[in-house]
């Protein structure tokens, strides 16, 4: 893993309403090529944190930098931004919009002026990576909920980021489903992309993570190497069990 | 209606052009609306039912959707059969009112069943372009005239949202279900009133959520159509003209 940083917070603040802090007071480095993981109780900031990485949100204060340079929130900088940084939400349904797969998958390249056969090829390749090539001219709801996962990750993925942030992308699959998530993302981990995921899921978490940040009320409580994070003895204070692996460890 | 859409997607005809099926649909849904003759109507609906079982469509899913749309004929109908004078008139049969007189006079049966007739072969026009055609398809050959695009955006994002507030409606339903809400009749209708309630607000948070998401991915306010490349058979669009030509011709024999 390259110790260069791709994305770095100094001090970022955020509050969606006077006197609530959303984000409060954010550092941390994100390595170029690393695998990391946010962890936190359920209104942590997580997914905020994740909208301001993909320049949806702007910090109140503090700030954001993409390969040392401080983000660009004018339009043109917001452009460059997102086919830097892709953004998978949470909730397949809110981000596949469009009838059917393959439509849906080369909205981004078309957004970024490619021709429309262009903008094909690269949706085929991307649903081609994340195994969802057979179905391209499937509606979309007719997919299952780990099928409609990997075409919002193909979506994001047909703009070439160098970042891949996905919110809670393990919540509600099944074993097959995490099977072939884990093929994607392994995938995509040998081509260099950084991954950025929030979870709940410990056991995966511990099994895929290089590193692991822990938000809880808007901060970053705890950041590091993640299995050194996740194995401490003082996990229930900060909000998250510990792994399965770990706990069978300590029995035996 | 699902499984016409299901269908629309998944049927024996959909390699076929969009200009030979929209020809043969709107064609016959034409000719439904504008002949007056018996036999171009019956032929127009038994050949259209014909092909769409030749689609791919169930006999029963065939009957369960005109299960669906009868009743509203039927209502339609019932205007149309039913003749009220204050007055007296020849019918068939008729009953005295407070009002007047309510009947069935001949005339009015014959323009119901004319009528009857033209609805379902219209109607069957609509099925088969609907079950053979997905709508995506038919948007994005709309939206090559630049002036209808804006709607037809409107139009495929409401399409797609229809399935994500179905599937919804169907988790409230179950959840309400689970805990007695419609265990009586005042239940039930306090569950629906709460069910819609919901549905509306859950609609607003995924137009939002939409939104958020689809500047992600540097939405410009223009979705992208992409018109399915099939080519036109010339053969099989000049047998769809005559045979449409043909029963045009029957209607005036």
């Amino acid at each position: 893993m390259s110790s260069t940083s791709v994305i770095t917070l100094k001090n970022a603040s955020f509050g969606y309403r006077a006197g609530r802090l959303a984000l409060q007071d954010i550092s941390l480095e994100i390595p170029r090529g690393s695998r990391v993981a946010f962890i936190g109780p359920n209104g942590a900031g997580k997914s905020t944190l994740f909208l301001h990485l993909n320049a949806i949100l702007r910090p109140t204060s503090g700030q954001l930098l993409y390969e040392g340079s401080p983000y660009d929130y004018s339009r043109a900088g917001t452009h460059q931004l997102r086919r830097q940084v892709g953004l998978v939400f949470q909730d397949h349904d809110s981000q596949l919009f469009a009838a059917n797969v393959l439509d849906d998958v080369l909205f981004g390249p078309m957004n970024m002026g490619m021709s429309l056969a262009r903008a094909e090829e690269t949706a085929r390749e991307s649903l081609s990576t994340v195994g969802m090539l057979e179905l391209a001219d499937e509606p979309v709801h007719f997919l299952s909920p780990g099928q409609k996962k990997r075409v919002a990750i193909a979506g994001v993925l047909a703009m070439n980021p160098d970042v891949l942030v996905m919110d809670e992308p393990t919540a509600g699959l099944d074993y097959t489903g995490m099977v072939n998530f884990e093929l994607v993302l392994t995938a995509l981990h040998a081509t260099g992309k950084t991954l950025i995921v929030s979870t709940h899921d410990m056991d995966w978490a511990w099994k895929w993570a290089d590193l692991a940040f822990v938000m809880a009320e808007g901060r970053i409580v705890l950041g590091g190497e993640a299995r050194g994070i996740l194995a401490r003895d003082d996990h229930a204070s900060y909000g998250f069990a510990r792994p399965c692996a770990v706990e069978r460890r300590i029995k035996e | 209606m699902l499984y016409l859409d299901y269908l629309s997607h998944h049927n024996a005809f959909r390699h076929w052009s969009l200009l030979e099926k929209t020809l043969l649909g709107i064609g016959g849904l034409i000719l439904s609306v504008s002949m007056g003759s018996t036999v171009s109507l019956i032929l127009i609906f038994s050949g259209m039912s014909a092909l769409l079982f030749a689609a791919g469509m169930p006999t029963r899913q065939w009957f369960r959707l005109w299960g669906a749309m009868l009743p509203f004929l039927a209502v339609s109908l019932m205007t149309v059969i039913f003749s009220f004078s204050r007055g007296s008139f020849t019918a068939i049969w008729q009953i005295s009112t407070f009002f007047g007189q309510l009947g069935v006079t001949a005339a009015g049966l014959e323009m119901a069943g004319r009528l009857f007739l033209r609805a379902i072969a219209a109607l069957s026009c609509l099925f088969f372009l609907a079950g053979t055609t997905p709508v995506a398809h038919m948007a994005a050959w709309g939206a090559r005239v630049r002036v209808l695009r804006p709607v037809l955006e409107i139009a495929l994002l409401t399409y797609r949202f229809i399935f994500v507030v179905l599937e919804t409606a169907a988790q409230i339903y179950t959840a309400q279900q689970s805990r007695l809400g419609y265990s009586t009749l005042r239940r039930s209708m306090r569950s629906i009133r709460v069910l819609a309630a919901n549905l509306g607000r859950k609609s607003f948070l995924t137009a939002r959520a939409l939104f958020i998401s689809l500047s992600a991915r540097n939405y410009e306010e223009q979705l992208v159509f992409r018109y399915p490349q099939i080519t036109v058979n010339a053969k099989r669009l000049l047998v769809i003209f005559v045979s449409l030509t043909a029963i045009g011709l029957s209607g005036h024999i």
